[in-house]
């Protein structure tokens, strides 16, 4: 069984082919990092238009490296939702139409759903039952998963998503979009315990975390480091990069093994942009060593959008495939309505 | 030739199909259920011709401009179906369609671009004058006279149009829109070069879409 797999929810294009009985086949990647670049964020209308210029060649050379053709194809799976609903109807209209004139059914699957499963790519697999962190650009929950499609929602940010956190506070500090991985690479070079800012909700009794705050404590800590030094200079920067970093995986890391403490589960599985963090990794690495728990994180070039994972979810949901015609999509769609797979 | 043509860039789901005969057509008001209906509607159509894809010589698309996401609907799908049975492309501009259904000297066609700005282009002797352009319906320029009015935007914007150009028009027709089975005409005139299906190349018209970082920047200061 060979699932075509197509993601085009943001702002990324991506394409990918997943067998069955021999894993992952091809994947290939259109980011458009720097088409939005100079609008300082993700622009829908150029996110739309970008993607339906990528996705047909992006396919054939998805086909290509695999040294498959179309007749070859069981089913295509295609990103419905959440995301921009320009952007996924592109990759909706295509997809559906391929199937339609293949006479092969399709697959909606929940992009959230594919960053969940992404970690299933790599071996070892991790079993279920396991503890997603799902930290992205756009969103940060812990999740108890059971199974596919068995997903139960422990905790999540009550404001901005963790990336989003990592991109606004590189761009207050004057680092270009999207500023997140860059930020990271600074704090690198930073000083420990130069600085230290504030850990909302540490010790909050639930699983919900919140970072908004933590970027106007950045803007405060900047501000009174040039009203002291004058000028921001490029060590004081990374030294306040270290302290953000620090801050939140601190959280990130203590959240985590709260919900593996209390779900008594212990796998800890993680996806989404964020995951990509050096320092995350070392974090939850080092407290997992301690406590006999296990980590797991989907191949580095799978933490980001991308087709594998969807044409993974694709998959892992076969039943749920349908004769390909009238399709709709999702901007908006909550994880936990999904039917068991 | 036996074609498809297709074009989802207005309230319109317009759907034509030719085996080299008279032509198949579905052309009706679907509101915003293009993705619902567009696929089975094609599927209905091939059906009665008894026909499959393999047997085309090229789908023809809306090529814009219009209803940006609307185009993109029409592009993917027929790129999908195209790439699915091997078939080339042929992409004809919106306005092209609109002009050709009207057998007069002049045409002036404007579509409604929203935003208080029409698409507009002229035609004469069935050959359009120039570029699509965008911009206020005000600012339409239509040098000498004996120009018949086509399309949304006189029906969106009477004063700007019908009541400023006033004599160099002689008459409107607001109601004429992209039909599919024009787009067979069209294609079939071999004006449209094919195309694989991969360079699809839509005209949006409407280029600046938003401020840079740095403009938003001179904007606040
Ligand atoms: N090494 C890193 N350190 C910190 N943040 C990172 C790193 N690499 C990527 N990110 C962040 O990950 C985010 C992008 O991840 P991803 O593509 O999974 O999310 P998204 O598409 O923005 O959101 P979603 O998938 O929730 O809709 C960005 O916010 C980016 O800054």
């Amino acid at each position: 069984m060979l699932v075509l797999g197509i993601e085009s929810s943001c702002d990324e294009t991506g394409v990918a082919l997943y067998d069955l009985d021999k894993g992952l086949l091809a994947h290939h990647l259109h980011t458009q990092m720097a088409l939005h670049a100079e609008y300082g964020g993700v622009v829908p209308e150029l996110a739309s238009r970008d993607h339906i210029r990528r996705v047909l060649p992006l396919t054939r050379a998805c086909l290509a490296d695999a040294g498959k053709t179309l007749a070859d194809l069981s089913a295509i799976a295609f990103t419905q939702g959440p995301g921009l609903g320009g952007a996924l109807m592109v990759g909706a209209s295509f997809a559906n139409a391929l199937a339609f004139g293949l006479g092969i059914p399709v697959i909606g699957v929940h992009h959230l759903e594919g960053h969940l499963l992404s970690p299933l790519l790599s071996e070892p697999r991790p079993d279920f039952p396991f503890v997603a962190l799902l930290v992205s650009g756009g969103h940060t929950q812990l999740m108890a998963v059971r199974g596919v499609g068995d997903y139960q929602i422990l905790g999540e940010t009550l404001d901005d998503a963790a990336g989003e956190a990592f991109d606004k506070t590189a761009k207050l500090l004057g680092l270009d979009y999207p500023g997140g991985p860059m930020l990271s690479r600074l704090a690198e070079r930073g000083t420990p315990h130069r600085f230290t800012l504030p850990r909302p909700m540490l010790n909050s009794p639930d699983l919900d975390m919140s970072f908004s705050g933590l970027k106007t404590a950045v803007l405060t800590l900047v501000r009174q480091v040039e009203a002291e030094h004058g000028e921001l200079t490029e060590q004081l920067r990374c030294d306040i990069c270290h302290a953000f970093q620090e801050a939140i995986v601190e959280v990130l890391v203590k959240k985590s093994l709260k919900a593996l403490k209390e779900t008594g589960m212990k796998r800890l599985v993680v996806a989404g942009g964020v995951g990509a963090n050096k320092q995350l990794r070392a974090g939850l690495n080092d407290a997992a060593a301690r406590r006999r728990l296990e980590v797991f994180y989907p191949p580095l070039a799978l933490c980001t959008d991308n087709g594998a994972m969807i044409a993974f979810a694709g998959a892992m949901r076969l039943k749920h495939a349908h004769a390909a015609g009238a399709f709709t999509i999702k901007p908006r769609w909550d994880l936990s309505a999904l039917p068991a797979a | 030739m036996k074609l498809l043509a297709l074009d989802t860039s207005t309230d319109h789901l317009s759907l034509a199909l030719t085996l080299g005969g008279a032509a198949l057509v579905f052309h009706q008001p679907v509101g915003q259920q293009h993705a619902e209906r567009t696929l089975p509607e094609i599927g209905r159509l091939l059906a009665e011709a008894g026909a499959t894809l393999g047997q085309l010589d090229a789908i023809v698309y809306g090529q814009g401009p219009g209803s940006f996401t609307g185009l993109r609907i029409a592009c993917g799908i027929a790129q999908g179906l195209a790439f699915s049975a091997g078939l080339p492309l042929i992409g004809v501009p919106t306005l092209d369609a609109v002009a050709a259904q009207d057998d007069g000297a002049r045409q002036l066609v404007c579509l409604d671009a929203r935003m208080n700005q029409v698409f507009s282009a002229r035609y004469e002797q069935g050959q359009r004058v120039g570029d699509i352009a965008v911009g206020a319906p005000e600012e339409v320029d239509c040098p000498g006279e004996g120009w018949t009015g086509l399309g949304s935007g006189f029906a969106a914007y009477p004063d700007a149009l019908v009541t400023r150009l006033g004599q160099t028009l002689i008459a409107t027709r607001p109601e004429l829109k992209p039909h599919a089975a024009v787009y067979l005409d069209l294609a079939a005139t071999g004006r449209y070069p094919p195309h694989a299906a991969e360079s699809a190349e839509l005209l949006y018209v409407r280029n600046k879409i938003a401020l840079t970082a740095r403009e938003q920047q001179a904007r606040r200061a």
